[in-house]
């Protein structure tokens, strides 16, 4: 599963989400996103009073005629966007049969592709302990050195996802966007990445990759559950009582996490493992704006 | 609280599985989780009542065995016992008779049978009513004194066995009787034959079967020949006619073997002599053997030959004293003694006899043996012709006196009452004279005056004289009784006897007996434990008196003894609902409850993933 993302199987799945790239508005070729500040670019933005000096090729002459007040128009800037992905490599991504962490990895191939194909930059940060430093990839010729250094992540530590992230963004300087691949399971709370990303600016999606064992656990009976990262021991009778608080548990952790993202501007998506990664990919992302 | 199905109580061993389930359950598994984040939360709030979460297993636990325990209970059908009028007292007696152990056609006893009928009815009784328990045997015992109903009477059936001998059921009857210390209101017999008293109720156990065994035997020493004779008798208490080989073991280890053939009722008798042996036993065996094997084989002791104490009033003629020495040990030798002549006693021991030279028995006897040479009789005659003796009487059996003479003689009165054996030229020489207990043999001649002394006839005579002298009196007891018999005497019995003693080969000490006027005031009931050859003692006296394992009439059973079964008794444990088929309701009950544990258990089997 860790190995496939360069298999062919895998990239015809990456050539569908070309074409959706595709249908994306063809831009020029310094980038194909259109920058929150105004300036020279094709997209209009607004109008504004003239003001001496400014260039009259940019005079809207149909409201100077239709109202006799001469305006200027305004575009969006054009620029390459900054992609950085943020995937969680903690012991827990990999519980069980490694299905989580294999879906953060897809997910993140298929973001970076994306971002790349449209020659945009992307960085990608991995966070965990021991994790490698953060790499950044620009044009379609990366796309393969993406793909493999996403390939080589492996899970394993305990999580600190406010500390990773913090130093795997240390150096970024520019805005731009964070897709955040991450279960959330810190014991230190998941504010604190998400605060981090804040703080740098970054527009944030954060994708919330859970088991479909961690909603509804198949636990019965006299257990001694061990925590897979710290080794913690808890012995409990899981009867349907206890399995239905943890359900209301779970419930209440995810919308927790999600008004948490909402305060903030932040995309909150819940991402789960039982879901094939290009349905999350085209119908979700697709509904909630994110690709176009 | 009684139950119709106890067997269905056994179900109740299944709670030992359910609570080993239930610490398998117990045991906790190991489950890796991706983080205890939320786990940690559920626990805090479950925390907050800790001793809910320990209860609530124990109590599943009680919950399930609860459930088992109603459906045990409920399958064994609990009936409530119903008060009656009052509390009654029930008397069961057991024939505990040796033909109890009769075995019928699948092996089991009549005991065994009596046994099971004796638990059916004891189920029938209240818990408020008291049962007493008597076995009736030769010698009725009190197997359970007044109680309730419980397992102390299952105990003491389960212990009770037969005895070895016939049966007393009216002595058990009036022991249960005594007690209860008033008439039992319910009296059930469960036996072979119905008592002849009024009872409630009897429960027939038996059926006719064969039976032939010995009824009788004897081993007696004959006196004159010294050889051992066994008269024995068969009887057939069967209802069919049969044929059996009785084989005897003698004494000397002759074997013989007799053929008799019976008709049903029938009984004979047989003689067996066998040749002089020192002391032992004759085992005498009937082939082949029958449910009744304890009447198919006797041994029975042989005595040893009787002894015989000389005494004189001095020095003996040496020639007789060399004949008496040559009897061997018929003659006790260290018993013999010498008396004074002029104090001599009235009575004389049956196994013993007065030697007198000159001088007749004393004219105050009257019991003993005397044996008088040279008597007083008519004036002496030299050498008279010994002219006629006879061959009839046991002193002159074998004796040759065609060289008897004699020099000098005093021929003796030929009175009534004196047997002449032999005469000569003047009148009797030898006579024999015995009467009440008196036995006197006279020689009107001394040794030294004939003869006689040298003659091969001698020995002989005085052998023949030892024999007569010895020869007991009329039997005052059987020769053979039957076990379970009081022992009677055949006659009254003689004055001066004095205390009467019975012992045997399993009596370690003598049982006396006391006799008043003349006759037995105790009449002892020989047993199993007087098996075989019993010896009464009185005084000097000495008698055997065989006691055998005699049952006769065993199968004499009535035709209708009005036997009633068990079931017909009436029922004090209350009324009985009708007995339904609850087995399949049970076996789904059970599997539902089974499955239901089969449930639990696998819901909380934890899964690793």
């Amino acid at each position: 599963m860790a190995g496939n993302l360069l298999d062919p199987e895998f990239r015809k799945k990456l050539d569908v989400l070309d074409l959706v790239a595709q249908k994306v508005k063809r831009r020029e070729l310094r980038g194909e996103r259109s920058s929150r500040s105004r300036g020279i670019g094709t997209l209009f933005a607004d109008h504004r009073s003239y003001s001496p000096g400014d260039d009259l090729r940019y005079l809207d002459w149909n409201v100077y005629g239709r109202l006799g007040v001469p305006m200027t128009k305004e575009f969006e800037a054009e620029t390459s966007l900054h992609v950085v992905l943020l995937v969680d490599a903690s012991a827990s991504m990999g519980w069980g049969e490694g299905g989580k962490i294999a879906h953060a990895r897809r997910m993140a191939a298929a973001f970076g592709y994306i971002a790349l194909r449209r020659l945009d930059r992307v960085t990608l940060v991995v966070l965990g302990e021991d994790a490698p430093p953060p790499q950044t990839f620009h044009g379609q010729g990366q796309i393969r050195s993406l793909l493999g250094v996403l390939d080589a992540v492996r899970c394993g530590g305990e999580t600190d996802l406010g500390r990773s992230a913090r130093a795997g963004l240390g150096t970024l300087r520019r805005a731009g966007m964070a897709i955040l691949l991450t279960d959330f399971l810190d014991g230190r709370g998941f504010e604190g990445v998400l605060a981090e990303l804040t703080r740098h600016r970054l527009r944030t999606l954060a994708l919330h990759v859970v088991a479909e064992e961690e909603i509804t656990p198949p636990l019965g009976g006299a257990l001694r559950l061990v925590d897979c990262e710290d080794g913690s021991v808890r012995t409990v009778r899981v009867t349907d009582r206890i399995r239905r608080r943890y359900g209301e548990a779970y419930r209440r952790r995810a919308r927790g996490i999600e008004s948490y993202c909402a305060k903030r501007a932040i995309n909150y998506v819940e991402i789960n493992t039982a879901v094939p990664f290009d349905t999350h990919l085209l119908k979700l992302l697709r509904r909630r704006g994110l690709v176009r | 609280v009684r139950f119709a199905h106890a067997e269905w109580l056994h179900l109740l061993w299944l709670a030992a599985p359910i609570a080993i389930l239930f610490l398998v359950r117990r045991r906790p598994k190991v489950a890796e989780v991706s983080s205890l984040i939320l786990w940690r939360s559920v626990l805090a709030e479950d925390m907050r009542h800790p001793w809910l979460g320990a209860l609530r297993e124990p109590f599943m636990l009680l919950l399930n065995l609860l459930l088992l325990a109603l459906i045990a209970l409920a399958a064994a059908g609990p009936e409530r016992v119903e008060a009656g009028p009052g509390p009654k007292t029930w008397a069961v007696v057991i024939d505990g008779g040796v033909t109890m152990e009769a075995r019928a056609g699948d092996g089991r006893t009549r005991f065994d049978t009596a046994r099971d009928r004796v638990r059916e009815i004891l189920a029938r009784v209240a818990l408020i009513d008291r049962v007493i328990l008597v076995l009736a045997g030769p010698t009725p015992v009190l197997l359970a004194p007044p109680g309730p109903p419980g397992p102390r009477l299952a105990a003491a059936l389960a212990e009770a066995s037969p005895g070895a001998g016939p049966s007393d059921l009216d002595a058990a009857i009036t022991l249960a009787g005594s007690a209860a210390g008033e008439e039992p209101d319910l009296l059930v017999v469960v036996g072979e034959t119905a008592p002849d008293g009024p009872a409630t109720g009897f429960v027939s156990v038996a059926e006719p079967t064969v039976n032939v065994g010995f009824t009788g035997v004897s081993a007696r020493r004959d006196p004159v020949t010294l050889g051992t004779r066994i008269t024995f008798t068969v009887g057939n208490a069967g209802p069919d006619a049969a044929e059996r080989e009785v084989t005897i073991l003698g004494p000397g280890g002759r074997r013989e073997t007799v053929r008799i053939s019976l008709t049903p009722g029938e009984k004979t008798e047989r003689t067996v002599d066998f040749e002089p042996a020192a002391a032992g036993q004759a085992e005498l065996t009937l082939a082949p053997g029958d449910a009744f094997t304890r009447d198919d084989r006797i041994v029975v002791p042989v005595s040893p030959p009787p002894r015989m104490r000389v005494l004189s009033t001095g020095v003996l003629d040496p020639f007789l004293e060399a004949a008496l020495r040559a009897q061997g040990d018929r003659v006790d030798r260290a018993g013999s003694a010498v008396l004074p002549a002029d104090d001599l006693p009235e009575t004389i021991p049956s196994n013993a006899v007065l030697i007198l030279d000159g001088q007749d028995a004393p004219a105050g006897l009257v019991r003993g043996n005397v044996w008088v040479f040279g008597a007083p009789g008519a004036a002496s005659r030299k050498a008279p012709a010994v002219t006629s003796s006879v061959s009839d009487h046991p002193v002159m059996a074998g004796v040759d006196l065609s060289h008897f003479g004699l020099t000098r003689a005093r021929p003796l009165r030929d009175v009534g009452g004196r047997r002449v054996l032999v005469r000569a030229e003047g009148g009797p020489v030898i006579t024999a004279e015995a009467r009440d207990g008196l036995r006197i043999l006279r020689f009107g001649f001394a040794l030294k005056d004939g003869n006689l002394h040298v003659l091969a006839a001698f020995p002989v005579l005085v052998r023949n004289a030892l024999a007569w002298f010895s020869e007991e009196e009329a039997r005052l007891f059987p020769a053979a009784i039957r076990a379970g018999e009081p022992l009677e005497s055949e006659r009254r019995l003689p004055d001066g006897l004095g205390s009467i003693y019975l012992s045997g080969p399993a009596l370690t000490t003598p049982v006396e007996v006391h006799v008043r006027h003349g006759r037995l005031s105790h009449r002892p009931h020989l047993t199993a434990a007087g098996e075989g050859m019993m010896v009464v003692r009185a005084g000097t006296r000495r008698e055997h008196v065989a006691v055998n394992a005699v049952w006769p009439d065993v199968n004499a059973l009535p035709g209708d003894p009005g036997t009633v079964s068990a079931g017909d008794l009436p029922d004090r444990a209350g009324v009985r609902a009708p007995d339904p088929d609850l087995t399949p309701y049970v076996l789904l009950a059970l599997g539902l409850l089974l499955l239901f544990e089969w449930w639990i258990f696998q819901r909380g089997r934890a899964r690793s993933f």
